[in-house]
């Protein structure tokens, strides 16, 4: 599972590349106007290293979605299902590349967002008004209840959540290379039988979350075991699938 | 070695391959012969593990085919399958990664019977090349059974005869290759042994020598007088 999350992350890395390189123009651009007292460019720097944040988290979350794709729709699949492994090897490894992926691209833009806002705050003399508000806001996060098990849960549950999108969608490519191989409309088909899956497992969770006593633990255990048997149905269902129905 | 039980695909109520039992032995090239649609690919890729059959099975070495077998096995598409960002180098490192009997050695002395340069982007080769590019990569690996699937398809003489001359020394005693191709000239120098496949059912099987003596023809006109 190891060599095939090596080369899924060769197959990404020109977009990874990309990401870096204008994160690392960006930031450049960064420097240059706080040392150098030039308000516009430190600005355009800060919109657009807020942008590509978001982008980059938004492409690096599809861009396995999009290569799953690749693998059942281009001749280069046999590249990936020749290899001694399973089906559920293959998917397995995936899934936790994608997973890993964006973790690795969150703790990136968070630790470049983290040290530009120290350096800003280094720079200015206002230094101890930001240290003040930051102090604040997390006396207003303590009053509220808001606790590290708190943020904990809430990354927790937004990675759950992903994992089960994942799964749904890896299920509504798998549904459009097999059973609806020789369907004209099969893409369309697949993205509306992923929406409706996603929109049943958002009712189902939502029900089962608001069944559980108000903690943030059982919630988080709760959904937890709901998208491990979700993601667990759909990896089966895309496997059977697969060595049943793919015809590479 | 390499056996074939019962071996039934269907596609959309339509039978790919119908029935199909034989036994391919090792230190013997085979022929799989057949027109379009007779099921020589969907075979093919049953026997790499590639698909499963609805019914039958095909065991190597008394294991049934999948994940287990898929590290003795080989299959060598027709299409190009190689990823678009590759160089050969990276195919190199590709197949040496996950496949633990493929012979390094091998694929670079045959890279340079074959005039490569390893920096060469795979989406640059010519078909002549990129034909020689995958036996290359699939006679490097020490397989127990290689399947080429049309190897011959869209290459100019030059290249088919390296081609050719790859397969030949590749073959050891205890391996077996099995070449699905139209190009049944080329298919009557290399191969000693037949299989010839209409509409998915096994028609005729045996060596060709054989097939020749007890038919009074040679391969090609019995190709045409069994598919025209």
């Amino acid at each position: 599972m190891l060599t095939i999350m090596k080369y899924e992350t060769i197959r990404q890395r020109l977009s990874k590349f990309i990401m870096l390189g204008l994160l690392a123009v960006l930031e450049v651009v960064f420097l240059i106007g706080l040392y150098g007292q030039l308000d516009k460019p430190m600005g355009y720097a800060i919109v657009g290293l807020t942008f590509l944040a978001i982008f980059s988290f938004m492409y690096v979350s599809v861009e396995s979605i999009l290569n799953y794709n690749q693998d059942l729709s281009k001749k280069s699949g046999y590249m990936l299902f020749m290899t001694p492994h399973s089906v559920y090897e293959i998917l397995g490894a995936k899934i936790i590349h994608n997973i890993l992926t964006i973790i690795l691209t969150a703790l990136v833009f968070g630790l470049v967002a983290f040290l530009d806002i120290m350096l800003i705050l280094l720079k200015y003399d206002s230094i101890q008004y930001f240290l003040d508000q930051i102090q604040q806001i997390l006396n207003e996060f303590a009053d509220l209840n808001i606790s590290t098990a708190s943020i904990v849960s809430t990354v927790v549950l937004m990675v759950i959540l992903w994992i089960s999108t994942v799964a749904i969608a890896f299920l509504a490519i798998t549904l459009t290379y097999t059973f609806l191989h020789a369907v004209p409309a099969k893409g369309l088909i697949s993205f509306g039988i992923f929406l409706a899956l996603n929109f049943a497992y958002s009712w189902v969770s939502n029900h089962l979350l608001d069944a559980l006593p108000n903690a943030y633990m059982p919630r988080t255990l709760g959904a937890a075991a709901l998208t491990a048997v979700v993601a667990a149905l759909c990896l089966w269902l895309d496997g059977w699938m697969l060595t049943r129905k793919l015809a590479l | 070695m390499l056996e074939s039980t019962h071996v039934t695909k269907r596609y959309g109520g339509k039978a790919a391959d119908d029935d199909l039992t034989f036994t391919i032995k090792p230190g013997h090239i085979y022929g799989l012969l057949g027109p379009n649609g007779s099921g020589k690919s969907t075979w093919m890729k049953i026997a790499s593990g590639l698909i499963v059959p609805d019914q039958g099975q095909i065991t190597l070495d008394g294991v049934k085919v999948g994940k287990q077998t898929k590290a003795h096995t080989v299959y060598m598409a027709t299409e190009d399958f190689f990823y678009p960002y590759m160089k050969i180098r990276d195919v190199e490192r590709y197949y040496r990664d996950f496949f633990s009997d493929f012979d390094t050695e091998k694929f670079r002395t045959l890279l340079a019977e074959l005039n490569f340069d390893e920096k060469m982007k795979v989406t640059s080769l010519s078909s002549g090349m990129m034909a020689k590019l995958k036996i290359a990569v699939t006679m490097s690996r020490r397989a127990r059974v290689y399947l080429l699937d049309e190897p011959f398809n869209g290459i100019d003489l030059l290249a088919r005869d390296a081609v050719v001359k790859t397969i030949i020394e590749s073959l050891t005693d205890d391996c077996a290759v099995i070449i699905s191709s139209h190009l049944i000239e080329e298919l009557e120098k290399i191969v000693d042994t037949c299989i010839f496949l209409k509409d998915g059912r096994l028609i005729l099987s045996g060596e060709i020598e054989e097939i020749r003596q007890s038919q009074g023809c040679s391969l090609i006109e019995l190709y045409k007088k069994l598919y025209a």
